[in-house]
């Protein structure tokens, strides 16, 4: 049986092609600005890890499980909701109060969020560097 | 339709605005825009001479949620009306010519910069009059999508319209955007007279010649609403970079008598930061989907609205 390269390697041979043949080659415009796009995406997708969504998710229902006495929690969730639509009707809810429940449910998922989505911006210079046209820093390792 | 997309698309403006048939057509995507393609259309005679030039704008998919239907409606209004925005001269809307809908506008000259944020005093004073020059038109004859039945019920109408954008976009609700939605609800600031508001403005989406702003493009997010959303637009997005805030206030007060307390300010900007994180988002499904597989959509669609989304959060949160 014949080997046969995997993605990954795939991945990196588009990736490194494109950054070191075809954008130096283009005049600035559309296409070298897809072609900086192209090579962010390829390399985000050898770069990235699991998909954090499961995590992220488990760890908002243990935080409303933290809250479960709490009257904005009480008032604004179903037990057929998910964790994100649960945590998005306590936080609208709680939204323009300043009460102490509030305050509380403010005080417990805000920072989470906010950390969840820190940790998915972890790879925003590159992504953006390549939406504006430029090629994303290289990082050392491309499989 | 087998041929490249500029290429049905220079067929068929070439034929639609009837120019000779021996013309030598290019068609040249400009590099900028993302919800819509823009292409510079042209066509050559003898000795390569440029007998017509014409600028198309086709949609992608559905990017943002947004019409060319309602943009060239709201664009012919304001061009009959006398505004600086240039004139259609072809459309079709309904996608049956190149796949996408699109129309074809003239060509206005203008001045060129490598970095297009970067405007001199003059032009910006010109921008500020003449974004100030909108907001006093009168809208009903410009056919918008969205016309509220009250003023004070603009704010909110935009509002729910990209917070339904969004979620329609997304398989699960997004928290951070659900309670930025509440809280801009609860302090949307009273209106008592509903203007044109272009939704995207400031540098980069003007055209100048010899310091004087000659055109105003980019409608797509045009609406009736409060004009502080496009001065706070301009402030704290497109014009960012090409002065600083102090500069900009005092133009605004001195060339518009624009004049906001802070907490307005910020309620502005983070009702931008909304919209933005908002219409970004919806470009996610358009990319998954093959629906547009072009990899700027990826990157608006994930990247960029996390940026806005976390922007958002600070001011909410603050």
């Amino acid at each position: 049986m014949i080997e046969r390269p995997d993605d990954r390697e795939i991945l990196a041979s588009v990736a490194a092609t494109l950054r070191s043949e075809v954008y130096p080659e283009l005049q600035p415009g559309w296409a070298r600005s897809t072609v900086a796009q192209l090579v962010a995406l390829c390399e985000l997708a050898l770069q990235r890890g699991t998909d954090p969504e499961p995590q992220h998710r488990a760890e908002l229902a243990a935080a409303l499980d933290d809250l479960i006495a709490n009257p904005i929690v009480i008032e604004s969730i179903r037990p057929e909701m998910s964790s994100w639509e649960q945590t998005a009707a306590v936080l609208a809810t709680a939204a323009p109060r300043t009460d102490p429940a509030a305050i509380e449910v403010q005080r417990r998922l805000r920072p989470l969020l906010v950390r969840q989505l820190d940790d998915e911006l972890a790879t925003a210079a590159a992504m953006l560097a390549g939406f504006r046209g430029r090629l994303p820093p290289m990082n050392g390792s491309d499989v | 339709m087998s041929e490249p997309l500029a290429e049905r698309l220079g067929i068929w403006v070439a034929a639609t605005l009837g120019w000779p048939p021996n013309a030598s057509i290019t068609t040249t995507r400009i590099g900028t825009g993302h919800s819509r393609a823009m292409y510079v259309v042209e066509a050559s005679g003898a000795a390569e001479r440029v007998v017509a030039r014409v600028v198309a704008r086709v949609e992608q998919g559905g990017v943002f949620g947004t019409t060319s239907a309602e943009e060239c409606r709201v664009m012919r209004g304001l061009h009959a009306a006398g505004f600086p925005v240039a004139e259609i001269v072809a459309q079709d809307l309904t996608g049956t010519a190149i796949g996408q809908p699109v129309f074809v506008m003239s060509f206005i000259e203008g001045d060129l910069h490598d970095d297009e944020r970067i405007l001199d005093h003059s032009t910006a004073a010109s921008f500020v009059a003449t974004l100030a020059h909108l907001h006093g038109l009168d809208s009903t004859a410009l056919g918008f999508d969205l016309v509220p039945v009250t003023p004070n019920e603009a704010t909110h109408l935009q509002i729910e319209r990209w917070h339904a954008l969004v979620n329609s976009s997304t398989e699960h609700r997004v928290p951070l955007i659900d309670e930025a939605a509440a809280w801009l609800h609860h302090f949307a600031p009273p209106l008592d007279r509903l203007a044109v508001v272009h939704g995207d403005a400031g540098p980069g989406n003007l055209v100048h010649r010899d310091g004087t702003v000659v055109a105003l493009t980019d409608w797509e997010f045009a609406h009736l609403g409060d004009p502080a959303e496009d001065w706070s637009f301009c402030l704290t997005m497109r014009g960012s970079r090409t002065m600083d805030r102090d500069q900009w206030l005092a133009m605004f007060r001195d060339h518009a008598g624009v004049q906001f307390d802070p907490a307005t300010w910020r309620y502005w900007e983070a009702f931008n930061l909304f919209k933005g994180a908002c219409a970004n988002r919806s470009c996610l499904p358009l990319f998954r989907s093959g629906a547009n597989r072009s990899p700027n959509l990826a990157i608006i669609g994930t990247t960029l609205h996390q940026v806005f989304l976390r922007r958002l959060a600070q001011i909410v949160h603050s």
